[in-house]
């Protein structure tokens, strides 16, 4: 008994207090020494004396041998009377030693083991419940936001790239071809005026005409005149002078024809000329109109392209903003992913504690396994048990604070590739 | 052509969490919750990589590596650990049952996709 309560408290001084109950309760091996020996002492001395005064008579004898009877009865009597108060004793000795020594050292605290028994396996459950509900939750949540990322994945897909590019294209090429439009009416516009310079270097040559026209005509009104001087010489030369007189006449004819000639090109020319001049009047007229009509348009075609221009610039600076926004989203959506790996390392973790509360109760609860040479139940072998728990450990952090560290927040490392 | 990845874990939020993240960048992922189950799932199906997590109940992921590799079909799957252990001694094991790389918990999305995008079979 005392070895088994020496070994459960070790490194306790505990020799002299238990030494002295102990030999206070065996002098030499046997208490019951003082009260045997003296009562059969002293009924062999009564019966020795009984037997001398008696004179060994049988009466004496059979006195004398009562006496001794009695006084091995008295003895037995006492001593067995003795031995149970002295047991009595003995116990209280030990009780008030053993409660003497839990009050000074707080290791040994009465019913320990029973609310250990009781409570124990109450936080075990409680860690287990509190672990399944951040579990389920934790997977609910990541549920949810894969949802919601699925549906930002969608949403950004739709509203730009494709969508979007396609449309500033499409602005793009009506910038372009609403700017083609004013160059093809410039372009017309030149071409008419070309055509007119044409027209009027026209008039040109037509001034030369009416010079040639008029030459002709002098040259029909001197061919007349010659012609009439021949005549008359023809007349004056008489009968020689006749068949000249008709050559005189042939021309004179001819001349008048040229004349008329000379005439018609000239009436031609000059039809000729009021009509250019006309086309040119008309001409300039609406040319001025023209000009007017093509730079309004201009000017409209301008202001459209300029609000286009607009939009595009717009929408393309909307579309790069969404594109920040995307990548800044996908940021955030790494750092919540890796937040998120936190509830598998909390499981873990509360899976050991609750495991090692329940080693410690089955523990308590079943002593015999581990019972000493007095019968009393082993003591807990505290740096085996601790040892064995950092073995079950599969979080670093763990291993910190089983040393008495202050853990930090694991950050993710790099990758090591065999 | 979609590839096929398979993640071993037996925390159903951290399989989650690996899921979106391959999901994400365009990858089918097939589910298993330990060894045993990822054992049954070696169905024959196609698959380009598996990613699987070291301490788990009824078969760890060291095992589970190594019964893989028997098998024809997977014997040339590239395997990525993901696991909390960071020891080299843990890191040799992994290595030892034919894992083509350890990453140790918790990955970074963006580091995971890389090491995936390298390991993967064409």
């Amino acid at each position: 008994m005392s070895a088994g309560i020496a070994s459960a408290l070790p490194g306790m001084a505990w020799p002299d207090e238990q030494n002295r109950a102990e030999s206070a309760g065996s002098v030499d091996g046997n208490p019951l020494t003082w009260v045997v020996v003296p009562a059969v002492t002293l009924a062999a001395i009564g019966a020795v004396g009984m037997l001398i005064v008696g004179g060994f008579s049988p009466t004496s004898m059979v006195l004398a041998a009562f006496v001794v009877a009695l006084g091995f009865a008295t003895a037995f009597f006492a001593s067995s009377r003795l031995k149970a108060v002295m047991d009595q004793a003995h116990v209280a000795a030990q009780t008030t030693l053993k409660r003497g020594f839990c009050e000074r050292k707080p290791v040994c605290i009465g019913g320990l083991d029973k609310l250990c028994d009781g409570v124990l396996p109450i936080w075990a459950g409680q860690i287990d419940m509190a672990r399944t509900h951040t579990e389920d939750s934790i997977t609910a949540l990541t549920t949810r936001f894969a949802n919601i990322n699925q549906e930002i994945g969608t949403t950004m897909a739709s509203s730009q790239g494709e969508a979007g590019d396609s449309l500033i294209a499409l602005l793009h090429e009506n910038e372009v071809e609403l700017s083609s439009i004013v160059t093809t009416l410039r372009s017309a516009l030149a071409m008419k005026d070309s055509m007119l310079g044409e027209v009027t270097s026209l008039s040109q040559f037509t001034d030369a005409l009416k010079r040639m026209a008029q030459d002709v005509g002098d040259i029909a009104k001197q061919t007349n005149l010659l012609a009439l001087n021949a005549a008359i010489e023809a007349a004056r030369a008489g009968d020689v002078g006749r068949g000249f007189a008709v050559v005189a006449d042939e021309v004179r004819k001819l001349s008048t024809l040229s004349g008329e000639t000379g005439r018609k090109i000239w009436e031609t020319v000059e039809t000729v000329n009021k009509a250019i001049a006309t086309t040119l009047q008309i001409s300039s007229q609406y040319a001025h109109q023209d000009e007017e009509m093509v730079t309004s348009s201009e000017k409209v075609i301008e202001h459209v392209v300029g609000r286009v221009h607009t939009a595009v610039v717009g929408l393309a600076d909307s579309s790069e903003e969404l594109r920040r926004e995307t990548q800044s989203i996908g940021e955030e959506i790494a750092e919540v992913l890796v937040a998120l790996q936190f509830q598998d390392r909390v499981s873990q973790v509360l899976g050991h504690v609750s495991n090692d509360m329940n080693k410690l109760k089955d523990r308590i609860a079943d002593p015999e396994r581990q019972l000493g040479e007095d019968g009393m139940p082993g003591p807990i072998d505290a740096t085996a048990w601790l040892d064995e728990l950092s073995h079950t450990y599969t979080v670093p952090e763990q291993h910190v604070v089983h040393r008495g560290g202050a853990p930090q927040v694991a950050t993710a490392s790099e990758i090591t590739f065999f | 052509m979609t590839k096929n990845i398979m993640i071993v874990d037996d925390s159903a939020s951290l399989r989650q969490v690996v899921s979106i993240a391959l999901k994400g960048a365009g990858y089918d992922v097939v589910e298993a919750f330990d060894g045993k189950d990822a054992l049954t799932k070696l169905d024959g199906r196609k698959l380009h990589l598996i990613v699987s997590d070291v301490n788990m109940p009824n078969m760890d992921g060291i095992s589970f590596v190594k019964a893989a590799k028997q098998l024809p079909a997977y014997k040339f799957t590239p395997v990525i650990m993901l696991t909390t252990e960071a020891g080299d001694a843990k890191k040799l094991e992994g290595q030892a049952a034919g894992a083509k790389a350890w990453v140790v918990k918790p990955f970074q999305p963006a580091q995971m996709l890389t090491a995936v995008s390298k390991l993967v079979l064409p």
